[in-house]
């Protein structure tokens, strides 16, 4: 078993990790890869602030209630 | 502002009318779907404008409107009739693969980006943004927009496209990856 992840792997696991909830294999590599990488840890933010300015760019909401865009009657 | 709690002028409805063609075109890939989709969203708009929550200005709501239009599209059996996606663009990622070395280790540093102060900065980097999915590749950019405006789950997504989780999966990553390059690059580099 590879404990340790590549760069490559773990920015795929930062944006799955967007869409759903890794496994606890993958949730404890890519703590300690970020806890040793400062280009991951890097990439991390910028992929969370994506999905934040997106939001905001779609006039959604920056939460994930996304019911407070539903127009009214 | 004041112009948009009135009723919106013909001015202010064309502006508005382009926006939202932007959105729906690149969100479902056929412009004259998007046509259809938007005079449906505006119709709902200029009909029932007097109607909507006062604090919300004429785009946002417009936006939700038409953000539900699309969505009951692609929930109903219409959506059948668009090209289907897949072999429409090759997987390979030729900026993704420079970006790394052969080891997957990051092939330059990743650098900070300039952080926005005040609310015209965050705004002109959300304008930046909106050019950057302007230009991802059709498939790419319509993946992200149903995950991140419509706010698909990735498995509707896959299903409704009818495209394989992994596939699903790798195109929103490098939609993702894409858009952060084009942000390093274009949004700007902290000093």
């Amino acid at each position: 078993m590879k404990l340790l992840h590549s760069c490559m792997r773990v920015a795929e696991l930062l944006s799955q990790q967007l869409d759903g909830p890794l496994d606890w294999l993958d949730r404890l590599r890519l703590r300690i890869h970020l806890s040793m990488c400062s280009d991951c840890t890097q990439v991390d933010e910028q992929l969370k602030e994506l999905r934040s300015l997106s939001g905001e760019l779609f006039d959604r909401g920056s939460t994930d209630d996304r019911s407070s865009a539903t127009p009214r009657p | 502002m004041h112009a948009e709690l009135t009723a919106a002028t013909d001015d202010e409805l064309a502006v508005l009318r382009r926006a939202l063609l932007r959105h729906a075109r690149a969100t479902v890939g056929d412009a004259g779907l998007a046509e259809d989709l938007v005079q449906d969203c505006l119709i709902v708009v200029v009909q029932k404008q007097d109607t909507r929550c006062g604090e919300a200005t004429l785009t946002t709501w417009a936006k939700a409107v038409l953000r539900h239009k699309i969505a009951d599209w692609y929930r109903s059996p219409d959506h059948r009739r668009l090209r289907q996606l897949d072999g429409e663009e090759d997987l390979v990622d030729e900026a993704g693969d420079a970006l790394f070395t052969a080891g997957g280790s990051y092939a330059h540093p990743v650098s900070r980006w300039e952080q926005p102060e005040g609310r015209m900065e965050r705004r002109q980097m959300m304008d930046t943004l909106e050019l950057c999915i302007d230009h991802l590749p059709e498939r790419s950019g319509r993946l992200f927009l149903m995950r991140e405006w419509l706010g698909f789950e990735t498995p509707e997504i896959c299903h409704t496209l009818g495209i394989s989780a992994d596939n699903c999966r790798t195109i929103l990553h490098r939609a993702r990856m894409s858009l952060r390059a084009c942000m390093t690059t274009h949004w700007g580099k902290a000093s």
